[in-house]
Parts: C-alpha cells; structure tokens; sequence
C-alpha cells in the first residue's frame, strides 16, 4: 500500500509545482500592478486606440488606446480580491455552519443541511446576477453574490469530514479526557479537516475568478474604469474581427489562473491527504 | 471495610433498531442486559467474550461516554451518572481508558506531548510547568524518553504508540484504568512488551486495570479476576486461575477450547445440534452441547458456586 | 512438486527508492499439502502471498523463480496470470467483508469464477454455487446464495468467501490471515473446514498467519519468515516444540500461558521488527536478537539442514545444533 502512496505522491509534486508557479504569477501580477504598471490602466489614449503589440504598448492597446499589459495587471487585483473574500466568506460561515451540524447533530444538522440543499436549488451564477442586478452592479456586491455560494459548499464538506473525524478513536479519547465538544472541535476536527478545506479552498478560487469575469462581462461585476479581466471581454467582443487579441489576453489570463488553482488544488490533495494516512 | 474501587449495578443498555415496516414496532437490542460486578483497589478485573457479547458498550458506559439506559456506575462509592457534568469531568481523572487501535487512539496532527497531556486540562491545579514535567515522568514511565514529546505519532510503531496511549492514560494518576483489547492490534513480541509494562505499571504504581479483550490469555495474564460475557450478560465470574483451567459453564470451555494452543493437541469439539434462536430460556442454549429442556424454557439466573465464583447456568460443569 | 519457489526477491518502489520486502526466498509445496508462513509485521509473508497471485502493487519488482505446476508465474503477464487466478490458484483474504463486493448478492460472487472459468451459464453456475456454500457448512444456503455480505455475520461471510475461492477447484488455495477478524470459537471451525476439504480434494493450501498456534493445528510444515527472508523451516512439530532459531524461541516464548501465575513476566523481544531489509547482507534479525555477534550483521544467512527437512538459518547454529 504504501508503495502505491508514494506514487501519487511524486505525481502530484508535478500538479503542485506547477500549479503553485502559475498561482505565484498571478499574486505577482496582482502585487505589481499596485506599485508600477507600463501604463495607468484606465489612461484613454483615443489616437493610438487598437495598436498593435510593440516596445510602446507589449501587449496592445485597445479600442479607447487603454494598455492591455497594465489592464491585464489591474485585472489580476480584481479576481485575487474577489476570490479571496468570497472564498473567506465562504469559509468563515460554511465552516462554522458544517462544525455546528456535525457536533450538535439531530435537529439542527437537518437544518443546516436542508439550508444548504435550499441554497443550493437555486443556480449559482443566476442568482447572482439577480442579486447584482437589484442591489446594483459593482465588485462588492458581486463578491457577496459569489461568497454567498460558498458557505453551502463548505458546510457541506466540513460536515461530512467532521463526521469521519468525529468517528475516530482519538475523538473518543479526548472525551474520555474530560474535553468538551467545543474544545474537542477546534483542537481535534479542525485540524484534520483542514487539508479537505485548503484543497476546496483553491477549486472555489478558481470558480469565483470565473464568476468574477462572467458578471463583468455582463456589466455587473466591476465597472469602468476599474480593470477587469470580464469586463475586457466584453469590451472584445465588438472588436472580434479587427483584433482578436483584445479578446485573447484576458481570456489567456484567466484561463491560466483557473489552471494554475484546480493543479495546486489537485496537488495538494495528494500532498496533504497520504501523509494523513501513512502509517506502518 | 472501604467502598470499592468500582461498582456496576444492574447496567442495562438497549438499542433501539429501524423497524421492519412502517406499523411494526421498532425493535430492541439488548446490548448489555442487566450486569453487575464490583471491582476492589488492587484487584484487576477482565471481560472476556467475543463479538457481539456487549463488552465493548460495557465499557463506554462504565467510562461515563455512552449513557446506559439503566443502572448504576459508581467509583468509590459516587454514582457517576447522578453527578453533575462539571463534577463528571474532574471524576474522569480517576478512571482513565486505553484504547484497541494504536493508530487510531492518537491524533495524527498533534505532538505527543500534547496528546499524553491532555487529560491534564481537567484538573485546574496543574499548573503550566508542572504539565511539561508529568509528560516527561509519564513517557519514562512507559519506556519513551523526554525527546519523544516532541515527535508526531506517524513516527512511531505500533508498540510505541500503545505505550502513548498508556502515558496519556497515567498521566492523571487515575485509580482504574479501562483497557479496550490493549494489545490486540499488535504483533505478539511486541504484545509481550507492553503486557510486562501493564504488569510492571501494576505492581509498582498501584493501578488496577480493568481489561476487556477476547483473547483469554491476555486477561489470564494481567487480571485477577474474570467475567466471561455472552450476549450481553455474564455467564461465569471468578478467580482467573480456577475459571481458565477449571471453567464451570459450557461457553467458558467453548472459549478456552477454541483458543489455539501450541501444548495441547487440538480438542476436536461436535458441532451442536442447530437449535432455533428462543426468545425465552438460556442465551447460549442454541450452541450449547449440554442443554437441555429447562435451558430452552428458563433463562438461569447469574449465582454463586462458592470460592468468589457465580455461574449463569442450570447444569454447570463439574457440579 | 505443485509449487516451487527459488530465492524470491520482491522490490517495492518508496520515496527513496526501491525497498527490498522480500529476499532469499526459497521452498516448495507439494500437491494436498498444507503449508503454514508465520511472521510478525514488516516479515515479508503477505508479498510473498500476493507475489505468487500476481497481485503486487504497482511498481514492484519480483526476482526469483516461482513455478506452479509447470509453468514460472513470474514470468507470466497479467492476461495469463488472470486465467489462473480463481481457477488453478485461489485466495482469500482476511477481512471478508472488504474482500467481498456488497453490492452483489453472494451466490453471484461465488459464482462468478465458475462463469468465468468454466464458461457456465449464469443459472448453471449459481445452482452450483448453492451447492458449494452447503459444502462450506453454511445453514440454509440458498437464502445465503440470495443475500447480501451486510447481512451475513463474519465466519459466514469468510464461510462464503472460502466457497468462492474453492469453485472451480484450484490445486492452491492461499489464506492470508484468513480467521484473524474472526471470533475465536469461530476461527477454530473455519480452520478445520478449510483443512477437511483440502483433504477431500487434494488442495494444497498456503496459510499465512501471525498466530504460531492456529500453524501448529492446521499445517504440516512451517516457514518462520523475519525481516523479509525465512528463518526457519520444517515440519510443525520440529519447529514449534524443537525449535532452534532464536527468533522462533523468541516467539514462542513471548506468549502469555493461560494458568500461569498472574503477573509474571513475559520473555518479550526488545525493539520491533524492521520495516524492510536493513541488513542486505546479513541477518535481519541482528540487533533484536540474543545471540548477536558482529559478524551477523555481515555474513549472509547460511542454511543449515537437520533431520526431517528441518533448516535454520542462523551463522550461530551448528549442524549438531549446539551453538557455534
């Protein structure tokens, strides 16, 4: 057995290398664009409006003669900020909300869990744009509408951990040691759902990043003149004919930020998950 | 005369199971039905019996971690099912548990010193640097050095690590110790090891175990006396000695018959004639070599056979 | 001979490289003979089993030749090694309930080697299959045919388990711990089932155990295996009442009597066994055992040979069995 885990284990170093480098890159961008981009991203710049990539503009300007290179930068802020604080949303209460279920059991763990299949009949992405849409357009509020999403996810998956973790024998102990459940949940289950969490964590990122640039490009996400990636899409599409590139940089950007979280997540999950289980 | 160490009365659980159909009632299952037994300071005491015979729920409820549905724990002489939870957990460092699985019994993410000190959080009056200190004496008590606190349970064996789960379980300076087949899970040389520490802890730390296993030689070993169980309830109690060479109900001689010995050559045992399961009537007289028209109809009563043994049994052997 | 294995080396892949499980294996079965491997953990019983089925994990290398009837299993490819398993060689395993699918009513798993091998019909092959869970002793055997393993109680579900492995006849049957997750009155009739029927069809059986006893009733010869190589092997009765390796000694001496006196201090072996072979050349053993001199560590093992078949391999043991 333990032949077949180390294995997967050097498989998974490939993932986690590879999907830790593009995810690095993306933070990198995000953290530059704070202190120096080529351009100011939202500079209009009307007569070289559509330039071609050169020493000037690397990656193009588009149809108001804005820099794609710094837009792109900029836009990496936008999907780390929302991905970040939806998939904190989603942690702080899903988490809390699956801890509750599985150590109170009974009443309230059907509730929780009715709560989160209620949640969930809904179709994510629509009702965000429904929540957009009300409340009105704007990167705060798409934040929320995705964060909203995420507490069922986790609740869901923190319960059913929770429940393994809660069946072990050192559970049993630290009740045996006169622990309470409260303590037994933060220094026991906790940690040992904590690895499930983390490999979530990076899958939900992604998802939110995706989100992010679907209601920007239905203009509800962030508005002009804040870069995004979405809203750089959306922005292409008129330009579909003249030049594709306008659309293919952002789509490149996301594309390899969705790739470079779902390999981190895959490579931790087998980086995380055999050492758990090593024994013998 | 001092109260005993530990006192069962009466222990009854009962599990309630999903019903057949919709207006059938739900049936029950009596997993420990009525059993009784006392326990004095300095006098070990086995369970032995195989699956399904109850031990292991007698033990979750003799540990205060499964509630019975009636009956009465009492440890020196405090029922602790009558006490309120605060007072429950301070009393939990007088009556602490091994556990069967070694790789199970001990948290992965956590350090051993952490694991051995935590039954110490019940008690307020250890101090912070006192706790560090008793972690060191608990792992010299086992064999482990002060070093080993530091280390995470992965790397350690099996042996090892039931010898953690003894430190923890020591660390409190509890009266009785409940051992859940202690070393069952273990290779037999290392089986050997951690008896002669259980022994050892025994004689020289005054600890009185109660010891719940299926295997005969291992409770033979360490407990003076034992209580054979079968489906819930006791069928034989006595001294360890006289009930493995001398046993007075027919399961008991089932038990100690089965058990593969290198000495002897194997005793080739008749299959019982394949009786119907009776609600009524003697638990074990469906596999019972010497039952007879009573066992079917009257359930026997657990009683005294003389010399500290009571026996389960209409015809018990040897008269 | 039915089986014959020489010098077995069995490589599994680890982080840091290949790691040897199994080295210097070398015996042989003879057809309806029941032959018993005793070891600790870390001893190489279970690879050795699953070598032989070709059931190895991914990776793993084996060296060594290992000829079953007429043809070298290690040479043999999966496809080939398929149409023996179930048919010419049979195991089982020791937790019947993960061994078995719990999805399938059990006459379908016991029949389903007769359908593949056999080519039976489905109906043909599950009438059989009732007939084999009868002659595994089980009461009412179409109602077990008809259930699920949930249902069934452990020494049925192995009961079942035994039936499947016995369907299509195998010349060898393999039982790894077979009565280890069982009740012990349960083990005990388990064990006499499989050697009555091996006897009544001249079946050989390979059986692994850690437990020298359930060996010493159901076998006739014995291989101790330690640190991935045999220690000592022999008729039963020369091993177990006459042993001479000290590892055996060890083992035999570190099991608590029933009816001794309470307390008294078992003949326990310092430290545990190694995880895989520490000592390439020398003595696994070495270090844990009493005996230990210098040279253990570096000499390879030597074999020596008594009456009966009886060897040991130890440097320390002379051919009249006085220590050297």
């Amino acid at each position: 057995m333990s032949a077949i885990v180390a294995k997967t284990r050097e498989r998974g170093g490939a993932s986690l290398r590879l999907g830790a480098a593009l995810v690095a890159l993306l933070i990198g961008a995000a953290a530059l664009s704070l202190v120096w981009t080529p351009y100011a991203p939202d500079a209009i710049d009307v007569p070289h409006k559509l330039l071609q990539p050169s020493f000037a503009h690397w990656l193009g300007a588009d149809a108001l003669g804005r820099d794609v290179a710094s837009q792109i930068l900029a836009g990496a802020r936008v999907s780390i900020l929302v991905g970040l604080i939806a998939v904190g949303i989603g942690l702080v209460f899903g988490v809390a909300l699956g801890l509750l279920a599985a150590t109170a059991k009974g009443v309230v763990e059907d509730a929780i869990m009715k709560l989160c299949d209620f949640t969930f009949a809904f179709p994510a992405l629509l009702s965000a744009i429904m929540l957009t849409a009300t409340y009105g357009p704007g990167v705060v509020n798409a934040i929320v509408a995705i964060g909203i999403y995420n507490v069922p996810i986790f609740a869901k998956l923190t319960r059913a951990t929770a429940n393994g973790v809660l069946a072990r024998e050192f559970v049993l102990a630290a009740r045996a040691a006169g622990r309470g459940p409260l303590a037994i949940a933060f220094d026991h289950v906790l940690p040992n759902v904590a690895p499930a969490l983390i490999v979530q964590a990076t899958i939900q990122f992604a998802v939110a990043i995706l989100a992010e640039s679907a209601l920007s490009y239905l203009g509800l996400g962030a508005q002009p003149p804040q870069a995004s990636w979405g809203r750089m899409l959306s922005d292409a599409q008129n330009w579909m004919y003249v030049a594709p590139r306008l659309a293919v940089f952002p789509g490149l950007a996301v594309a390899l930020s969705v790739l470079g979280l779902n390999l981190l997540g895959d490579g931790l999950r087998d980086a995380l998950d055999p050492r758990l289980r090593a024994r013998r | 005369m001092s109260a005993p160490l530990l006192e069962v009365v009466d222990l009854v659980k009962l599990y309630t199971l999903a019903r057949p159909g919709w207006f059938a009632p739900h049936p029950t299952r009596r997993a420990v039905d009525g059993v009784g037994f006392v326990i004095a300071a300095g006098r070990s005491f086995g369970v032995v019996g195989e699956s399904g015979s109850g031990k292991s729920t007698l033990a979750r409820a003799i540990m205060a971690l499964d509630r019975p549905t009636s009956g009465a724990v009492r440890l020196e002489g405090r029922s602790l099912y009558d006490l309120p939870r605060k007072e429950l957990r301070a009393m939990r460092a007088h009556i602490q548990m091994i556990f069967q699985d070694p790789y199970g019994s001990l948290d992965p993410r956590q350090r051993i010193a952490r694991i051995v000190a935590e039954p110490l959080s019940n008690l307020a009056h250890v101090a912070r640097a006192e706790r560090s200190a008793r972690v060191e004496e608990a792992l010299r008590a086992v064999g482990l050095g002060a070093a080993d606190a530091l280390k995470y349970p992965h790397e350690f064996s099996g042996g090892q690590r039931q010898r953690i789960a003894i430190a923890r379980a020591l660390i409190t300076r509890p009266k009785l110790v409940v051992a859940d087949e202690p070393v069952s899970a273990l290779d037999v040389s290392v089986q050997a090891q951690v008896l002669n520490l259980m022994s050892d802890l025994q004689r020289e730390a005054g600890v009185t175990y109660l010891v719940i296993s299926h295997d005969l030689a291992v409770v033979g070993h360490i407990c003076d006396e034992i209580a054979v169980m079968f489906r819930g309830g006791f069928v034989e109690t006595g001294p360890s000695a006289t009930l493995l060479t001398r046993p007075a109900h027919p399961y008991t001689r089932e038990l100690v018959d089965a058990a593969p010995k290198l000495e002897e050559a194997p005793v080739s045992r008749p299959e019982a004639p394949p009786r119907p399961d009776a609600a009524t009537g003697c638990a074990y007289a469906a596999r019972c070599l010497f039952a007879q028209a009573r066992c079917l109809g009257e359930a026997p009563a657990l009683r005294v056979l003389g010399e500290a043994r009571r026996v389960a049994c209409h015809f018990p052997i040897g008269g | 001979m039915l089986l014959e294995i020489r010098d077995l080396a069995i490589d599994l892949p680890s982080p840091t490289g290949a790691r040897r499980v199994v080295h210097d294996v070398s015996f042989s079965l003879a057809a309806g003979e029941s032959l018993g491997v005793v070891g600790e953990s870390g001893s190489g019983k279970t690879m050795t089993a699953l070598a032989l089925m070709g059931l190895l994990p991914d990776g793993a290398a084996v060296s060594g030749a290992m000829r079953f009837e007429t043809r070298d299993l290690a040479g043999l490819g999966e496809a080939e090694m398929q149409k023996l398993r179930g048919d010419r060689l049979a195991m089982i395993f020791q937790e019947p309930m993960s061994a078995l699918n719990p999805l399938h009513r059990i006459g379908a798993q016991v029949a389903e080697p007769l359908v593949l091998h056999r080519a039976m019909s489905k109906a043909a092959a599950w009438a059989e299959a009732v007939r084999l869970l009868d002659r595994v002793r089980l009461r009412d055997p179409e109602r077990i045919a008809r259930a699920y393993p949930f249902a069934l109680s452990g020494g049925e579900r192995q009961r079942a388990m035994i039936a499947m492995a016995l369907s299509c006849g195998p010349k060898l049957i393999i039982a790894d711990e077979p009565t280890t997750a069982l009740d012990v009155t349960v083990q005990a009739k388990i064990l006499d089932l499989l050697a009555s029927l091996g006897e009544q069809s001249d079946m050989a059986m390979l059986l692994v155990s850690h437990d020298l006893a359930v060996i010493a009733r159901h076998c006739r010869r014995v291989l101790v295996m330690y640190g991935g190589t045999i220690m000592e092997s022999g008729p039963v009765d020369a091993v177990l009442r006459r042993a001479r390796h000290p590892y055996t000694r060890a083992l035999l001496d570190a099991r608590p009597r029933p009816g001794a006196p309470r307390g008294e201090r078992l003949r326990a072996i310092a430290g545990a066994a190694p995880p895989s072979v520490s000592a390439p050349s020398g003595c696994p053993f070495a270090g844990r055992c009493p005996l230990t001199l210098d040279a253990c560590r570096a000499t390879p093992l030597p074999t020596v040979e008594f009456e009966a078949d009886h060897r040991v391999r130890c440097i320390r043991i002379d051919s009249e069995g006085r220590l050297a």
